[in-house]
């Protein structure tokens, strides 16, 4: 079973990992470090007797449930907001375009003229981290346990509950929409 | 994840469940004669010689039948002070005898089973003639 | 460039974004000393079970835990209902011991062989 200092050091490993992950479905920080935090005590209280090999592919699967259960609260919400604004006078509006989405796509477009060297590192990680946001949930989990967890294929299959063969499939889609959306932003990796 | 919990949770509960009686049975009380209340020691005492030779199982009852003795009359108590020893020391054929016979009339009638008692006597008598 | 270098170069660069800031940092550290407390022991030894069984079948494998699960109740309900049946039984004898012991006929009456006989053969020539 994980000691105590174990069971820090994994979390310590994985947290800020997770938070950015969270941050990236969910887009919003606050909710993204609500659900780390739930993340993280479910796993210490339920698992917290496994062994350490255990505990990567037991915390990545709480996360997602954590940020599923987090969507389901929202649609709810939603359900009710959108239910009072229709009873609102005079209030008709897109909730689809993000205000901020089409900032964002207006500096990359600025971006894109720019050669991708010579861009700064830091607004190089920013347009990434946004383009792996708006990958599909599934690539993007599949892709970030692979690629960023360095989860095997295994693994990120066992997390996901999917087959081997999905989490390929997954990982090359999500690859190949990321390096396109990349290229088209003037970013050469 | 809250499939998997309930899942746990019932096999848990299954196996509780499953290991509960073998579990009771291998912690059985022992019922030693210390362990007895005065007033159990003191309805069984024709038993205390051989309470060491009986099998939990029959201890258990003798307590059963040592609780129910004091709700019992006074002529029944007597009965059972008379009869314990002679009891116990028959071999389980024969108490699985009387049991079975005692069933079997147990089911006639009050009239039939006044009569018995007269029936028993009669049949004595000529025994001896 | 293969999927697997550009994994490396992203995974690079993601990790570039992990500076947070002081704020964010704090409250991931307040929650895992909060989770390093609520660590719990071994769970009790049927969960520990439990969990092995459902372990061993690779997670959550729905066929197998179609099986098992009503098995194991099946199993645990067969055993209860066998202490049931035990227990009621071991009552009857008790009960029966202790209207014989009390009993207006002596228990001689139920032991002797001739006795029934006798009843039998009285009650046929009436």
């Amino acid at each position: 079973m994980a000691s105590r200092s174990e069971l820090e050091a994994f979390l310590i490993g994985v947290e800020r990992r997770a938070f950015k992950q969270a941050v990236f479905a969910v887009r919003d920080q606050d909710a993204a470090l609500d659900i780390v935090q739930d993340a993280m005590l479910r796993l210490a209280e339920k698992y917290g007797h496994r062994p350490v090999s255990e505990l990567p592919l037991l915390f990545h699967r709480i996360v997602q449930n954590a940020i599923r259960d987090y969507f389901r609260r929202q649609k709810v919400r939603s359900l009710w907001t959108t239910l009072l604004s229709s009873l609102a006078p005079g209030r008709s509006e897109d909730d689809e375009s993000d205000p901020l989405e089409s900032l964002h796509a207006a500096g990359g477009a600025q971006a894109g003229e720019q050669p991708g060297d010579l861009l700064e590192r830091t607004q190089v990680l920013e347009i990434i981290e946004e383009e792996i946001s708006r990958l599909p949930e599934r690539q993007r989990d599949a892709f970030l346990m692979r690629y960023w967890n360095e989860l095997n294929v295994a693994e990120t299959a066992q997390a996901m509950r999917c087959s081997e063969g999905s989490v390929k499939t997954h990982c090359s889609r999500a690859a190949h929409a990321l390096a396109s959306a990349l290229k088209a932003r003037g970013i050469k990796l | 994840m809250n499939r998997r919990a309930a899942c746990r949770a019932l096999l848990a509960l299954g196996l509780y469940a499953a290991a509960g009686p073998a579990l009771a049975q291998r912690q059985r009380k022992r019922y030693d004669w210390a362990q007895l209340t005065a007033e159990q020691q003191q309805v069984l005492a024709p038993l205390k010689v051989d309470w060491e030779n009986l099998p939990p199982e029959r201890r258990r009852k003798w307590i059963g039948i040592a609780n129910r003795y004091p709700r019992m009359a006074q002529h029944e108590q007597e009965r059972v002070q008379r009869r314990m020893q002679l009891w116990a020391n028959l071999s389980p054929e024969q108490r699985e005898r009387a049991r079975a016979n005692y069933r079997r009339m147990a089911k006639a009638s009050a009239e039939k089973r006044r009569r018995l008692r007269q029936q028993w006597a009669e049949y004595l008598a000529q025994k001896s003639r | 460039m293969n999927e697997n270098q550009f994994g490396d170069r992203v995974r690079h660069i993601l990790n570039q974004g992990l500076e947070l800031d002081s704020a964010a940092a704090e409250r991931l550290r307040l929650a895992r000393e909060r989770a390093l407390e609520h660590q719990r022991p071994e769970p009790a030894p049927a969960l520990r079970w439990a969990d092995n069984v459902l372990g061993s079948l690779g997670g959550w494998s729905g066929l197998s835990l179609r099986l098992l699960l009503p098995a194991a109740l099946l199993v645990a309900g067969l055993l209860t209902l066998y202490a049931w049946q035990q227990n009621r039984q071991s009552a009857e004898i008790e009960e029966i011991d202790a209207l014989l012991l009390t009993d207006e006929l002596p228990i001689d009456a139920y032991l002797d062989r001739g006795f029934q006989d006798w009843l039998k053969k009285r009650a046929a020539e009436q």
